[in-house]
């Protein structure tokens, strides 16, 4: 009787294990997109040529030409749109924005490209297959005589803001 | 006890070794008792990074709470979401490690049931607990790689009370 009690016994508790598992190590994966970083590249620089000095404004398209002119103050020189190039993660949307640091009386508005709708703000615009966004570029000058100097190669400052959409 | 060994007085020695088998097993086990388990529910997603050197911490609610060096670039993020179930109402512990994947390093985890290590959490009365994840992300650019979908490996350990 005490074997077959011992027998029992031993049965009982390999049918009912009477530990759980009382841990746990669970392996997880969060995940994330690295994008490379964004960089602007000017490969032509936006240039209006020669203006007089006097009030008026020029409007330079993205192909090289002054569109407008109304009060006759373009003076020939070499004209042409500003090229850039945006690089950065392929076939990512990007937003971007321009910002004229205007000063000397001669102030850039109204900018204009040959991507997206256009006119800035752009949003969601693409980068190609390879990592490059080519953008040309015009804009609006206007001279204000009372308070621009004359003088070669003046410098119309501006920033270019580009974030992923 | 005691009332099984005077009931063990005169009786067959087997019968005095078997009633307190019973009771041991009754005792020791939660014979039905259930094993701690982990579902993802929601998986932990950064949205996109520059490669660039800094951090970024992404929140219980879907939220960035952090990016001082300006590297988070968008996209949808989500807090991790998991079911740890078990036996009803029971305590246990929750702890998180991080890794490095390839200058991608995950630490300073938080959770919804506080912040890791978690000494004593609780299952609800049908052994359940939903528990929300965030944690920083860190990026080392001169190791980190562009790409999409990079998995960030990480373990969670829970241990009953």
């Amino acid at each position: 009787m005490r074997k077959l009690t011992f027998l029992s016994l031993a049965a009982l508790v390999v049918a009912f294990p009477v530990s759980q598992a009382l841990a746990l190590d669970s392996p997880q994966d969060a995940k994330v997109d690295v994008f490379i970083a964004l960089s602007v590249v000017e490969t032509v620089e936006m240039d209006f040529g020669a203006v007089i000095d006097a009030d008026g404004t020029i409007t330079l398209d993205t192909n090289d030409v002054i569109a407008a002119d109304p009060a006759n103050i373009h003076q020939g020189g070499t004209v042409a749109s500003g090229v850039y190039t945006i690089s950065g993660q392929p076939s990512q949307a990007v937003d971007v924005a321009i910002t004229p640091a205007n000063a000397n009386g001669l102030l850039l508005a109204n900018f204009t490209t040959d991507v997206g709708g256009g006119t800035f703000p752009l949003a969601g615009v693409m980068i190609d297959g390879v990592g490059d966004l080519a953008m040309a570029l015009g804009a609006d000058l206007t001279v204000q005589s009372g308070v621009a100097a004359p003088g070669a190669n003046q410098s119309l400052n501006f920033t270019v803001t580009v974030t992923y959409n | 006890m005691n009332w099984t060994v005077r009931q063990a007085v005169g009786q067959p020695p087997g019968r005095a070794f078997a009633l307190p088998a019973l009771l041991l097993l009754t005792l020791a086990g939660p014979a039905g008792g259930a094993d701690l388990a982990i579902l993802e529910t929601v998986q932990m997603d950064f949205g996109a990074v520059l490669d660039r050197n800094g951090a970024l911490t992404l929140g219980l609610s879907d939220n960035l709470v952090a990016d001082p060096a300006g590297i988070h670039a968008g996209g949808v993020l989500t807090s991790g979401r998991f079911l740890i179930t078990g036996d009803p109402f029971a305590a246990f512990s929750l702890d998180i490690t991080g890794s490095d994947n390839d200058g991608l390093s995950l630490g300073d985890f938080d959770t919804s049931v506080g912040q890791p290590p978690v000494l004593n959490a609780a299952l609800n009365g049908i052994g359940q607990l939903s528990v929300r994840f965030g944690a920083a992300l860190t990026v080392q650019a001169s190791r980190a790689d562009p790409g999409l979908d990079h998995l960030l490996a990480y373990t969670i350990t829970i241990n009953y009370n």
